[in-house]
C-alpha cells in the first residue's frame, strides 16, 4: 500500500475494477461498489460545502445504516478527524469529550435535536436524495500527519480516552485483519462471504474489521439494532456463509438461544468474539453450539488486534486469549518496567506499526495505567504469557484490588465464577480503602446460593483471591459498547452496602 | 368470504385454492404463498392435536412477532383452542394472575425463555417450522361460536381483563373493516396492499387487524421490533404498497423525524392510527408530513369498530375520532342509562354481532364498563354531534372530581397537546390530605413554558377544567401496548409531589 493512500482509495479502485459487485446492503437496499464510491464522492463534496476542513474534529452520533457508513467514509475522504459516538451519547461525559476534542460539528439523526453550542447536522431519511445535487469528489492526501479518526476507548473504567489514528496507521491495522480472517475460517480475497455488521460503529472493535472487508472488496450487510434477541438470531440465520463479529455479551445472549444439540448457526462461515474475554467454558460452548469456526480476539483502541485464539486452539487453550499476532511486539513488565518471566502476571505493553504514538491531551489520562512511555503503549491491562506464547488476561490494572496485602485480579475471579453452573454474568470489584478494603462479586444468576459460589471460587483461585461477599443483581450496568460499566456498578454496590449498614 | 365458513381459518384455505402462488406472509428473509401457509397451518393443527390441545382449551402464547407465531396462532384457531396472547417480556404477578384467572393449561414460549414450574411450557424453537414436515393433513374444529381468542385489555387502568372473541365475531368484523376501510385503501379483498405488522401481537388491535387482513386475502409483512426509530423509518420506506396500523405514540415518533418540507412516506398506501386518540395537531401533522392518506380509527378489541376519521376531515374535524361507522349500534347515555341529545357528553355503549359477549375479570367492574342489558359499555366518555362525529372525552375510570366538578383527563390532554410546545400530555388526579387536584404531566417538545400551556388550556377547556399544576418529564411509563401506564405514572408523580411537599410546605 503506498504511503500516500487515503483509506477510501481502495473503494474507488474496486469501483473501477468490479463496478457491479455488491458493496453494501441494509434495509433500504443494495449498493454496488460503483454506486457506493459515487455516493462517497458526492458526500465528500457536500461536506466541503459545509466547510468541513482536513484535520477538523467532527462528531458522528448515528445508528448503523448505509447512510452512516457513506458519511463516515466521506469524512475520511476529506481528511476530517472523525469521532464516532454511541447513539446514547449525551450528558456530562459526552459534553466533556466533545469539549476536550474541540468538536464543533456533530452529525445526528432524527429525532435527536441540536445541542448547546454544537453545530448539529441531521442526517434524516431524505439525506441521500440531497446528495444527488452534488457532483464529483474531494480527496484529501492520506499521508498528512493529522488524525482522520479519533477512537474513544470504551470508558469502562472512567472517562473515554481519545486515540488519534492517521490513514497510515489505520491501513496498517486493516492489514493485520487479513491473516486473522484467514485463520478464522475465510480467505482474504473471498468476495462470496458476507460480513454481517451487528453492533455500533462507535465500537472500534467493529469498525476496523468492517473497513478491512471493504478494502478487500467484500460485501457488507448492516443489520438494524433489534429489540428482541430472537429477531437478531433469525436475521443471522438467514444469511448463508456470513462472518460476524460479536461482543462477549452478545455471545452469551446467542448461546442462551442455542439448541440442546447441533449448531445455532450451521450456515455461518465464522464468528469472531471481541471485547471482555469469555470464560473457557463459554468458548468451548460457543465452538460446540454456535459454529465450529469460533475465534476470540483480544485488542484495544491503542494497538488494534493484539492476540487471537483460533478454533483449533480452543480445545487446549480456552483459558487464554490466544497468541500475539506476528506484526506486534508484546511484553509483560513489572512496576519498574522490567520484563517478567513466563506465567508471571504484570503490565502488558506493546509496540508496532499499528500502535498509536500519542493520546489526546485532556481526554487521555497519562497519569493512569493507560498511556505511552518510552515508545511503548500500555493499554492498562494486566496479563501473563506462557512458554508457548499464549496470553492470559488478568484484568484492568485500574481494577486490581489490594486486600490484606494480596493483589486480587477481578478478571481472574470473574472467569472462575462464570464457570459456576447457573451464573450468567458476574463482575468483581474492590470497595473501601486500606484496612477496610473488601472484594465484592456482583452476580447475575439463576438461583442464589452464595455459599456454593464461595466454595467453588476458593477451589478455583484460592481463599486469598475469593470475594468477601456476593451481591445478586438482575443485570449488570453496561457501557454503550456492551462492557460492564464498573463506575456505575461501584455506585450500586456502595449504595447497597450503605443500605445494609443503615438497616443493621 | 363465504357465509358457509365455520372456522375463520377456512378463509386461508379458500385463498390458497383461488390464488395459490400469491404471497400471503413475509418477513425480511422469507415469503410464504397462500398454499404454503394453508399447508403449514394444517400441519401445525395436527401437531397441536398430538400435544393433546382440545377445542375450548385456554392456551397462552408468549412470543415475539414472527411468521411462526402467526402460523401457530392460525393453527390454534383451527383446532378451536382459546388463545391468550401475552407480551414476549410478560412475567411477574400480573402474568401469574392472568394465567390463573383464565385457567391457561399450556404456554407456548420461545428461546431463550425457560419453562415455568406450574404450567406446561412448549418451546417454539428456531427449527419448529421445519419440524412440521413430519405432520400431515388437517385438524379442523367446526364451531364458530367458541372463542378463538381471549383478548387482554391493555391494563393501562389497572389489572387486565380478558374478553373472549369468537370466530363469528371475527367474521363480522372482517366484513365491517372491509366496508369501512376498503374504499380508502386501508383494507382490500383484491390482494393489493401490504400490511406491515409493526407492534406486538399481544396488542389485540394489531392481532385482529392482522387476522382480518389475512381473512380478506391481503398480504402481511412482519417487521422486527427495532430499538432505533430511524431503523423503523427505513424499514417502512423499503416496503412497496404498504399499509400500517400505528399507536398514537408511534405516530408522534414518526412526526418527530419527518422532513421539514415534503412527506416522510410518499410511497405508503395508507396509515391508520388506533388506541388512544391523537391530538388534533398531530393528526394534521400526520396528513401533511407523514402520509396524505392518514386515518384515525376508534374501536376496541372487545367491541370492534366504532368510527373512522378520514383524511378529508382533518381540516374541520381533527378534534373528533371521525364519524360513526354505519354498521354499528352506538349510544351515548347519562347515568340513568337515558340517551342524551347530540353534543352532550355521556357514557358510550354499543351492541352488535361484532361485540364480545362477556368479560373475564377478578376485579370488580364499574357500572359503565362491561356488559349490562344487552349493551357493551366501552368505559369511554364521549359525545356524538348532529353530523355523527364522535368525540372521546376520556375513560370513565379516570374522571377526577375536583371541588365538585368532574374533570375529564382526555379532553384536557387533547387541549394541551394542541399547543406546539407539548409533545405528549397525561392528566392525572392526585388526592393529598382529602383534597383532590389534577396535575398535567408533560413531555415538552422544546423549552417548557407552564404559564403558556396553562393559558392555552384555559382558552380551550375553561378554568374549571384546567390543571392545578404542571410537571415536565422526559418519558412516560408505558404498557407493553405502548399506552401510558397510568397507575404507574400516578405512583411516580405521587412520590415526586410528596417529596417536594415535605421539603417545602404548601401554603
Amino acid at each position: 500500500m503506498p504511503t500516500s493512500a487515503n483509506l477510501t482509495d481502495a473503494i474507488f479502485e474496486h469501483a473501477a475494477k468490479q463496478p457491479k459487485m455488491v458493496a453494501l446492503e441494509d434495509m433500504t437496499g443494495r449498493l454496488s461498489y460503483r454506486q457506493f464510491a459515487d455516493l462517497i464522492g458526492r458526500a465528500a463534496v457536500w461536506l466541503r460545502g459545509l466547510g468541513i476542513e482536513p484535520g477538523q474534529p467532527v462528531g458522528v452520533r448515528l445508528a448503523n445504516s448505509a447512510d452512516h457508513l457513506i458519511l463516515s467514509l466521506a469524512l475520511m475522504r476529506v481528511g476530517a478527524a472523525k469521532i464516532e459516538f454511541a447513539t446514547s451519547g449525551a450528558g456530562a461525559q459526552f459534553d466533556a469529550t466533545v469539549r476536550n476534542l474541540g468538536v464543533k460539528t456533530l452529525f445526528i439523526e432524527p429525532p435527536a435535536r441540536a445541542a448547546g453550542d454544537l453545530r448539529c447536522i441531521a442526517i434524516g431519511p431524505g439525506w441521500r436524495r440531497t446528495l444527488a445535487d452534488f457532483k464529483g469528489d474531494f480527496r484529501h492526501d492520506g499521508a498528512s500527519p493529522e488524525p482522520t479518526d479519533i477512537l474513544l476507548s470504551s470508558g469502562s473504567t472512567g472517562p473515554s480516552k481519545g486515540v488519534p489514528c492517521t490513514h497510515r496507521l489505520t491501513l496498517g491495522r486493516l492489514a493485520d485483519w487479513n491473516p486473522t480472517y484467514l485463520r478464522a475460517g475465510m480467505v482474504s480475497d473471498d468476495y462470496t462471504c458476507t460480513f454481517l455488521h451487528v453492533s455500533s460503529m462507535s465500537f472500534t472493535g467493529f469498525l476496523i474489521p468492517l473497513l478491512a472487508r471493504l478494502v478487500a472488496g467484500g460485501k457488507i450487510v448492516i443489520l438494524p439494532e433489534f429489540a428482541k434477541l430472537l429477531d437478531f438470531v433469525r436475521a443471522i440465520r438467514a444469511y448463508d456463509d456470513a462472518i460476524l463479529i460479536v461482543t462477549s455479551g452478545m455471545c452469551q445472549d446467542l448461546l442462551s438461544c442455542a439448541p440442546e444439540q447441533g449448531l445455532l448457526f450451521p450456515k455461518a462461515r465464522a464468528i469472531i468474539c471481541t471485547g471482555t474475554p469469555l470464560s473457557a467454558e463459554t468458548k468451548q460452548h460457543a465452538l460446540r453450539s454456535l459454529t465450529p469456526n469460533f475465534t476470540e480476539i483480544y485488542g484495544n483502541a491503542g494497538a488494534g488486534i493484539v492476540s487471537a485464539l483460533f478454533p483449533d486452539e480452543i480445545p487446549a487453550h480456552a483459558d487464554s486469549v490466544g497468541r500475539v499476532i506476528p506484526t506486534l511486539t508484546v511484553e509483560i513488565v513489572d512496576g519498574a518496567d522490567h520484563p517478567v518471566g513466563p506465567n508471571v502476571a504484570g503490565f502488558l505493553r506493546c509496540r508496532g506499526s499499528g500502535v498509536v504514538e500519542g493520546l489526546i491531551a485532556g481526554v487521555s489520562s497519562q497519569a493512569g495505567f493507560e498511556g505511552i512511555r518510552d515508545g511503548w503503549y500500555y493499554p492498562g491491562d494486566l496479563a501473563a504469557i506462557d512458554q508457548e506464547g499464549y496470553l492470559r488476561l488478568k484484568g484492568r490494572a485500574a481494577d486490581a484490588v489490594t486486600r490484606r496485602g494480596v493483589q486480587v485480579f477481578p478478571t481472574v475471579v470473574e472467569l472462575a465464577l462464570m464457570s459456576c453452573p447457573g451464573v450468567r454474568d458476574v463482575a468483581v470489584l474492590g470497595v473501601g480503602a486500606g484496612q477496610d478494603t473488601q472484594v465484592v462479586a456482583a452476580v447475575v444468576a439463576n438461583g442464589q446460593d452464595a455459599q456454593a459460589l464461595h466454595l467453588h471460587c476458593i477451589g478455583a483461585v484460592g481463599a486469598g483471591h475469593t470475594p468477601d461477599s456476593y451481591m445478586f443483581v438482575a443485570a449488570l450496568p453496561r457501557t454503550a459498547a456492551g462492557k460492564t460499566d464498573r463506575a456505575r456498578l461501584r455506585q450500586m454496590v456502595q449504595k447497597s452496602i450503605e443500605r445494609r449498614r443503615a438497616v443493621s | 368470504m363465504q357465509d358457509t365458513f365455520t372456522n375463520f381459518t377456512d378463509t386461508i384455505l379458500a385463498h390458497a385454492a383461488s390464488r395459490p402462488k400469491a404471497v400471503a406472509l413475509a418477513d425480511d428473509y422469507c415469503k410464504l404463498t397462500w398454499k404454503q401457509l394453508a399447508d403449514l397451518v394444517g400441519r401445525a393443527s395436527v401437531w397441536l392435536n398430538s400435544l393433546g390441545i382440545a377445542p375450548g382449551d385456554p392456551v397462552g402464547v408468549r412470543m415475539t412477532n414472527s411468521i411462526d407465531h402467526i402460523i401457530l396462532s392460525l393453527a390454534l384457531m383451527r383446532v378451536g383452542a382459546a388463545k391468550v396472547e401475552f407480551g414476549a417480556g410478560e412475567t411477574g404477578r400480573k402474568f401469574d394472575g392472568m394465567i390463573g384467572t383464565l385457567k391457561v393449561g399450556t404456554l407456548f414460549i420461545e428461546p431463550p425463555a425457560r419453562s415455568l414450574g406450574a404450567i406446561r411450557c412448549v418451546k417454539i424453537g428456531l427449527d419448529w417450522r421445519a419440524g412440521l414436515s413430519a405432520f400431515k393433513g388437517d385438524n379442523k374444529h367446526p364451531d364458530s361460536y367458541e372463542p378463538f381468542d381471549i383478548s387482554l385489555s391493555s391494563g393501562s387502568t389497572g389489572q387486565p381483563k380478558g374478553y373472549p372473541i369468537g370466530h363469528a365475531q371475527l367474521f363480522r368484523r372482517t366484513h365491517d373493516y372491509l366496508d369501512a376501510l376498503g374504499p380508502v385503501g386501508m383494507f382490500s379483498n383484491d390482494g393489493t396492499g401490504n400490511l406491515l405488522l409493526t407492534s406486538s401481537m399481544s396488542f389485540g388491535g394489531f392481532l385482529y387487524t392482522l387476522m382480518m387482513r389475512l381473512g380478506n386475502g391481503g398480504r402481511v409483512t412482519v417487521l422486527p421490533e427495532f430499538t432505533k426509530l430511524m431503523d423503523f423509518v427505513r424499514a417502512v420506506q423499503a416496503e412497496a404498497d404498504a399499509v400500517l396500523m400505528l399507536t398514537s405514540a408511534m405516530c408522534e415518533d414518526l412526526i418527530s423525524c419527518a422532513p421539514e418540507d415534503g412527506i416522510l412516506f410518499p410511497q405508503v398506501r395508507a396509515i391508520m392510527s388506533v388506541g388512544s386518540p391523537l391530538a388534533a395537531r398531530a393528526k394534521r401533522d400526520m396528513v401533511t408530513r407523514v402520509t396524505s392518506n392518514f386515518l384515525e380509527v376508534y374501536g376496541g378489541t372487545n367491541f370492534g369498530l366504532i368510527s373512522v376519521l378520514h383524511p378529508e376531515d382533518m381540516l374541520d374535524h381533527a378534534d373528533s375520532v371521525g364519524r360513526l361507522f354505519a354498521g354499528v349500534d352506538v349510544e351515548i347515555v347519562d347515568s340513568a342509562d337515558r340517551p342524551v341529545p347530540p353534543g352532550v357528553t355521556g357514557y358510550l355503549r354499543c351492541r352488535g354481532s361484532g361485540v364480545s359477549p362477556q368479560v373475564i375479570s377478578e376485579a370488580p367492574q364499574g357500572r359503565f364498563e362491561g356488559f349490562r342489558d344487552g349493551w357493551c359499555y366501552t368505559g369511554d366518555l364521549g359525545a356524538i354531534d348532529s353530523d355523527g362525529y364522535v368525540y372521546i372525552r376520556g375513560r370513565v375510570s379516570e374522571v377526577v372530581r375536583r371541588r365538585g366538578v368532574d374533570i375529564m383527563p382526555t379532553a384536557v390532554e387533547l387541549a394541551l397537546m394542541s399547543h406546539p410546545g407539548v409533545r405528549e400530555a397525561a392528566v392525572i388526579g392526585l388526592t393529598r390530605a382529602g383534597v383532590s387536584e389534577i396535575i398535567a404531566v408533560i413531555i415538552p417538545s422544546g423549552k417548557p413554558d407552564a404559564q403558556a400551556f396553562h393559558s392555552h388550556c384555559i382558552d380551550l377547556v375553561g378554568a374549571g377544567q384546567a390543571p392545578g399544576g404542571y410537571l415536565f418529564v422526559k418519558q412516560f411509563p408505558r404498557t407493553s401496548a405502548g399506552k401510558i401506564d397510568r397507575p404507574k405514572l400516578r405512583q411516580q408523580i405521587g412520590k415526586k409531589v410528596e417529596a417536594t411537599a415535605t421539603k417545602r410546605p404548601v401554603i
